[in-house]
């Protein structure tokens, strides 16, 4: 549904062949494409706006070069910017017993809006701290939704983690406070709060937090910001570091295809760091955040970056050239794809490399059942061909085809099947050499389309 | 509508009121004049109203139109009774765009395909189907409010002399099936359940059931939240409706639950959900809270899909049927009269 920038900006870009240097003028239309691709993506206008202005600034004087095309050129300049923008360095949870506000454990507070995935992700975390070697305990102070200290238990159970919770009791602050005390019997280092959830605008939910954070005073106080939000999460994110002064952000459902530019407006805006993204529905599903994956996420971009930095280091260029011409010759032989396959493998597993391309992403690849091992396959078919037989696969007839069953211990529907393959990948090779791009090679790939 | 609804539906979108028109006001004082930035910063305030690129540039274009009829220079007024009109054309005319490409309500997965010549006349006999019973599916992504819109839809429902019944659909999230029957039981409407990690299909086969057995008039489904970039969770999806359909003879009213919250992925997941089953139309949840609920326009507008319903707080009855004319009212219309108590746009 959105397009990649890059082939965005290609369009607008186009007419700047020829000339030899990025001016007001010419780029005008291509910031103007970078400033909707970021407001597509859910930054938000302000933060969105200041970006533009830095990078007018970066690419005015810029001159064009021979070798990449003005759009790359502006591409990068968006995304270096984004990455700045975005925070070097991933931040970690400070979360060292004794290094906080108490001396026998760590605390932490979960708070988010409605929905956002806090108790989840408190399982997630509780699970990750257990398997550092730590011993935290869970408590229930959500008391308002139906069903939210079943939720916690249940969770708690999964990961094997004590869950303190109280049903009589309807006062947030002394539920954790005992918690605490539960959590010292036990011996348990960390406490992991999970707030009610609310709307941001409520005061009642604020001053409930603000009690649990005095009664028991927090090392990290998290909020929880679902990927998919839009214009809102300034307002939110706002909010909550008025109100609590919340240490970072964790960002949910990212293993959806929202862009997440609400992290960037989020960073922008209250300068907390995105600590942890939650990747999916199982309790291990929880990662650190990459600032640099992030800003070529809300571009669209796949990571072509590390994709063309690994090529570039793993790939014989000489090699690459030949295939390249090849390529574009609309000449691909099975000796071609044999060397093709050799690189590729140099790469590392295939499911990695096409997770770089823009447009991928983990579900399309598991549908794809990509399997790595059909590499040994295919080669040894290959090399049971005679060299004749690899310029020329037209040649192949059925008893040439039995012949290569045996020799390379595979079944003649085997052989038909790589037969059929490199057909078909002859195919859209003249298809890309005519129109398409990599977004649509991928997909092409994938049999998605 | 009643009236208490009204208010509370134009309190839910102050915040959202004063975020656009204050800032257009910020930007254009009383007037506003013809120029290229002034066309890139009304685009650019739709945008950041979560109402999508589409329909921003749509509303945009109309707004120069308007501009240059009334000379280069129009009054702030003027330019909002554009959008004003323009959003409410594109709430109003809705039409579903596209039918679900994956929905074949023969499918039974495959191989059960074979087996059904035999099988169907014996469970026909064993279970007639289900007739004059409306049932009403309610889907998607996880944390947009299902559960309590359910709650509140039965609820409303029931007031209007409905008998209702709910089904436990959602086995999978922890505790689920407990909010819902705590729901049930707070509004006094029968709920069936199997418990955690049930096969959903299985459990609203036993819910239409009983619902017939007992009589009733609605069944609202509830489902497990799923990331629309799930294949096999939407393949469930899928399952589930054919079984409702195999037994009613038609189709689910589907919803889809959206939280107002959300931004242009929005888009993406409505695509997806009404690629996978026939979608009616949306639920627009947490409206009281959020500055926005664009988003809503930005479907209507890509894919025809209407909002039926909106979830305004957190009470049993904080719930309406969604109104075009009232959401654009307070939205954009009456932002000179300022505050509450007034009553016009209804």
């Amino acid at each position: 549904m959105f397009q990649d920038l890059t082939r965005r900006l290609d369009r607008t870009l186009k007419k700047l062949a020829g000339q030899d240097q990025l001016t007001e003028d010419n780029v005008k239309e291509a910031l103007r494409e970078v400033r909707m691709a970021l407001l597509e993506a859910d930054v938000h206008y302000g933060v969105a706006k200041k970006l533009v202005a830095a990078i007018r600034e970066k690419a005015l004087g810029t001159e064009v070069m021979g070798s990449i095309s003005p759009s790359q050129q502006v591409v990068k300049i968006v995304n270096d910017e984004l990455t700045t923008l975005l925070g070097g360095q991933a931040s970690e949870l400070n979360l060292k017993p004794g290094a906080g506000k108490h001396k026998d454990m760590a605390t932490v507070m979960v708070m988010g809006l409605q929905g956002s995935g806090k108790t989840t992700f408190c399982g997630k975390l509780a699970l990750r701290l257990k398997k550092e070697g730590r011993s935290p305990m869970l408590v229930a102070a959500d008391i308002y939704r139906p069903a939210a200290i079943d939720q916690l238990h249940i969770i708690g159970a999964q990961v094997g983690v004590p869950v303190h919770s109280d049903r009589e009791r309807k006062n947030a602050a002394q539920i954790v406070k005992l918690g605490q005390r539960r959590a010292r019997d036990n011996k348990c280092d960390i406490l992991i709060v999970d707030t009610a959830g609310r709307l941001h605008i409520d005061d009642v939910l604020m001053d409930e937090l603000e009690a649990i954070d005095k009664i028991v005073p927090m090392d990290e106080k998290l909020l929880v910001l679902d990927a998919m939000t839009g214009q809102e999460a300034v307002n939110i994110a706002v909010t909550f570091a008025e109100r609590l002064d919340f240490d970072g952000a964790v960002l949910t459902k990212l293993d959806g295809d929202a862009r997440g530019g609400a992290a960037l407006s989020v960073l922008e805006v209250t300068g907390r760091p995105v600590k942890l993204v939650g990747v999916g529905e199982k309790m291990e599903d929880l990662e650190v955040f990459h600032p640099d994956r992030m800003a070529s996420r809300i571009l669209g971009m796949g990571d072509v970056l590390t994709l063309i930095e690994q090529a570039e280091e793993k790939m014989d260029l000489d090699q690459a050239e030949h295939l390249a011409t090849r390529f574009a010759a609309g000449e691909f032989t099975l000796e071609d794809f044999q060397g093709q396959i050799r690189q590729m493998q140099k790469m590392g597993p295939l499911k990695g490399v096409l997770k770089m391309l823009p447009g991928m992403n983990s579900d399309m690849l598991d549908k794809a059942k990509v399997d790595d091992n059909q590499f040994v396959r295919v080669e040894a078919i290959i090399n049971s061909m005679t060299i004749a037989e690899r310029r020329r696969p037209d040649i192949i007839n059925g008893s040439r085809r039995k012949r290569i069953a045996r020799g390379s211990g595979t079944t003649v529907s085997q052989v038909n099947k790589l037969l059929k393959q490199y057909r078909d990948m002859r195919r859209m090779m003249r298809q890309i050499n005519s129109a398409g791009g990599l977004q649509e090679f991928g997909q092409k790939v994938l049999g998605q389309r | 509508m009643i009236k208490g609804v009204i208010n509370r539906f134009r309190q839910g979108l102050r915040k959202t009121r004063e975020g656009f028109v204050g800032r257009m006001r910020d930007m254009f004082g009383g007037r506003v004049r013809l120029d290229e930035d002034t066309l890139d910063q009304i685009e650019e305030l739709l945008i950041s109203a979560d109402m999508g690129v589409q329909s921003a540039v749509a509303i945009t274009r109309n707004i120069e139109t308007r501009l240059k009829e009334e000379g280069g220079e129009a009054t702030l007024e003027s330019v909002l009774e554009v959008i004003g009109k323009d959003v409410r054309r594109i709430l109003t005319t809705a039409e579903p765009k596209f039918k679900p490409v994956s929905w074949n309500p023969e499918d039974d997965g495959g191989k059960k395909k074979k087996k059904k010549a035999q099988r169907e006349p014996i469970l026909a006999e064993s279970a007639p189907p289900v007739t004059g019973l409306r049932v009403i599916f309610v889907v998607g992504v996880n944390g947009t409010g299902k559960t309590t819109s359910i709650a509140k839809l039965a609820h409303m429902l029931q007031q209007q002399g409905k008998k209702v019944m709910l089904a436990a659909g959602d086995t999978f999230r922890a505790a689920a099936v407990q909010q819902l029957q705590i729901w049930a039981e707070r509004i006094d409407v029968p709920c069936i359940a199997q418990g955690q990690n049930a096969d959903p299909a299985a459990v609203v086969f036993d819910a239409l059931n009983a619902a017939a057995a007992r009589g009733c008039d609605v069944l609202i489904v509830d489902t497990a939240g799923r990331l629309h970039t799930k294949a096999n969770l939407m393949d469930e999806l899928g399952k589930v409706a054919r079984v409702i359909r195999k037994r009613t003879g038609r189709d689910p009213e589907t919803l889809l639950v959206v939280d107002a919250n959300t931004g242009q992925n929005g888009l993406s997941q409505a695509r997806v959900f009404a690629e996978t089953i026939p979608v009616q139309g949306l639920i627009l949840t947490k409206l009281d809270g959020t500055a926005k609920g664009g988003i809503v326009v930005a479907i209507a507008e890509s894919l025809g899909l209407p909002v039926e319903y909106v979830g305004m707080g957190e009470k049993v009855d904080d719930f309406a049927v969604f109104d075009p004319d009232q959401f654009t009212a307070a939205l954009f219309a009456d932002w000179a009269a300022g505050d509450e108590g007034d009553d016009t746009g209804s």
